[in-house]
């Protein structure tokens, strides 16, 4: 039965995508009347044709429930070959981009101010300007918010953390996040060392020996200290909360 | 389901060629592999995967920690948190501790609401005489943290349409007045049927199948496919003849069979049709055929005459309180959410248009926790996030 279900589903699969490239409107004879589109948030567009497609062609399907661009099946299909047999890697964990609230929450947590202004912008400012890159929902247009990251929104958010960077340095020891018995760590002792507590509070899991050595090394290999000391933040949290 | 299906062919015949091979048995050309099963050599067959790369994950408490506080409470675990499980002498009962407590937290009853808003793709107060677009996803939202059977969603006839306060994380019972005859959860919800207006009720239908069902359509199949000419079947269980002709030719296979998908969603969709632009009930029909001068739809545009409404072939439904019972029965409905549960926690992609699939052999253990709880999300949910799974990187 799962066969033959499998059988049948390839071939519809075939036949629809076939019959989708055979039934798109000719490009030098366009169908003569655009696609209605339906989208309760517009007006009714009240005119001959309006929703219906060309004589030649089947009535133009909406593609997804949203106004997001549609996705290739087969390439998706592909891409999911690649990752492997399905009961492997669905046990894996994925990579899914912070949620925009998470990221708010985060940062906010650690000592960053995100009503704060400033020129550059602070980091508060680009998140609350970014959320468009950082892939927010558009439920007007049918559309939640994204799961994985765009370029855009990975290089916008790497932005938010070098500038978060400072304010969590300066920050953090007054943090309720960060505190044991009402003391939190400092990021960097008189001598300029990463603080591994300090670490793993930032990172939200212990930090290794490796982690320590990594921003050590940053501070250590940076024109100045204190520019060191942002670029090992910043490093850190970006690579770390690159994903969920 | 067909993609679902696509995909599993497709990653079944991956793994098989992927397969290690011991060297114990070799095919006919001189290589490594071992035989595949053929016609004639039926007995055939590659040895069992002994190691993948599932067993080269290490178990990991204090990483499982901060994936979980991210993803219920949307925030780090604190440095207390982290410490506790870190030196703890038994690291997977302090885990295990720390998930009870944040599911409890107010913090998830926001992330809950979130999780429905995107899955469900509806959200937005009400304005201008537009309903409220917030109340279904609260709706499933208290279902979850309350630990209610999930089924309710599509059977509640009162308090249906729920209004949250996200100051004081509390939930306030709030009627849908739909004015439908019957409410039936999210199903006669206002706001939903606003936000999925569109021809003939179709893009509310399919919103029910996608989001609860998880598959595009067609959602049913034959026994013995019909050949319609051109390299094309027909596929669904129903009579072909079953659905209208005029003004639209849902019989239609001049490109595709229209009827592999329609005649499920010509029986379902005019359940929906009563629902006008704004999500408001009246009393007639009041979606619009989508002719080249669009009018009124008529149950004849969906259906022939004596068809009846029905869930799937063999189950009809007379109204929206019916149908919803049916959805609530539907096996492949608790499927659908127990797999869009598994794949929140998991960080996997849309299980439909990512095809995010869950396979049986995973997701069989969490469908146990969702019926011995009493279809409860939030049990099931909670033995995600202390699986085996889960807590391995």
């Amino acid at each position: 039965m799962k066969t033959t279900k499998i059988v049948i589903s390839l071939a519809v699969a075939c036949g629809l995508s076939a019959a989708a490239c055979d039934s798109r409107p000719d490009k030098v004879n366009p169908p003569p009347h655009s696609p209605y589109q339906e989208d309760p948030t517009n007006n009714v567009e009240e005119k001959d044709g309006a929703y219906a497609g060309g004589p030649d062609n089947t009535f133009d399907h909406m593609a997804g429930l949203g106004d997001e661009a549609p996705k290739d099946a087969f390439e998706v299909l592909k891409q999911r070959e690649e990752e492997g047999p399905a009961e492997i890697r669905t046990r894996l964990h994925s990579c899914q981009k912070l949620q925009i609230t998470t990221l708010r929450n985060i940062l906010s947590s650690l000592g960053v101010n995100l009503d704060a202004t400033g020129n550059p912008p602070t980091a508060g400012q680009l998140v609350k300007e970014g959320t468009g890159a950082l892939g927010s929902a558009n439920y007007d247009a049918r559309v939640g918010e994204a799961i994985v990251w765009t370029a855009a929104g990975a290089a916008k958010m790497f932005d938010i953390w070098v500038q978060a960077a400072p304010e969590i340095i300066a920050n953090l020891p007054n943090m309720p996040q960060c505190q044991i018995d009402g003391v939190g760590p400092q990021v960097f002792d008189e001598e300029n060392h990463c603080n591994a507590d300090a670490l793993t509070c930032m990172m939200g899991k212990p930090a290794t020996a490796e982690h320590v050595a990594i921003c050590n090394s940053a501070v250590a290999n940076s024109s100045d200290v204190e520019t060191g000391k942002k670029v090992a933040i910043a490093a850190l949290m970006s690579a770390v909360h690159s994903c969920e | 389901m067909i993609f679902g299906l696509l995909a599993s062919a497709a990653l079944a015949v991956t793994a098989c060629e992927t397969a290690p091979g011991t060297g114990s048995e070799t095919g006919s050309d001189g290589d490594d592999k071992p035989a595949l099963p053929t016609p004639e050599n039926p007995e055939a067959s590659r040895p069992e995967v002994t190691h993948t790369v599932l067993d080269e994950r290490v178990k990991d408490y204090s990483e499982a920690l901060r994936t979980a506080s991210i993803k219920i409470v949307r925030a780090l675990p604190t440095l207390e948190q982290i410490k506790k499980v870190q030196n703890a002498p038994d690291p997977k009962r302090a885990y295990e501790e720390e998930i009870d407590k944040m599911l409890e937290d107010g913090r998830f009853t926001d992330r809950m609401i979130k999780f429905w808003r995107d899955t469900m793709r509806l959200a937005g107060g009400a304005a201008d005489g537009k309903p409220s677009r917030n109340t279904a996803p609260n709706l499933a939202a208290r279902i979850t943290v309350e630990g209610k059977p999930f089924t309710d969603l599509f059977t509640q006839g009162s308090n249906n349409c729920p209004e949250y306060d996200g100051n004081t994380k509390t939930f306030t019972d709030g009627e849908c007045n739909s004015g439908a005859p019957v409410e039936a959860g999210v199903l006669t919800n206002p706001g939903m049927n606003y936000q999925f207006y569109g021809s003939m009720a179709f893009r509310r239908v399919r919103w029910l199948q996608e989001v609860f069902v998880c598959t595009k359509f067609p959602a049913e199949y034959s026994d013995k496919p019909v050949s319609k000419g051109n390299g094309a079947d027909y596929i669904s269980p129903w009579a072909f003849e079953s659905i209208a002709t005029e003004p639209i030719d849902f019989q239609d296979t001049q490109s595709v069979v229209c009827a592999n998908c329609h005649t499920s969603i010509n029986h379902i969709a005019p359940l929906f049709g009563n629902f006008d632009q704004n999500g408001k009930w009246q009393n007639g029909i009041s979606v619009m055929t989508p002719t080249a001068t669009p009018v009124t739809t008529e149950i004849s545009h969906w259906l022939k005459p004596g068809e009846t409404t029905a869930w799937r072939f063999g189950e009809p439904v007379a109204d929206l309180a019916e149908l919803g019972q049916a959805v609530a029965s539907d096996p492949d409905v608790g499927e659908c959410a127990v797999s869009r549960l598994y794949n929140f926690a998991m960080s996997k992609e849309d299980i439909v248009n990512d095809l995010a699939t869950v396979p049986y052999e995973v997701l069989d253990e969490y469908m146990i926790t969702y019926y011995q709880n009493g279809l409860n999300l939030k049990a099931t949910l909670a033995s995600i996030f202390k699986s085996a799974d889960f807590v391995r990187f």
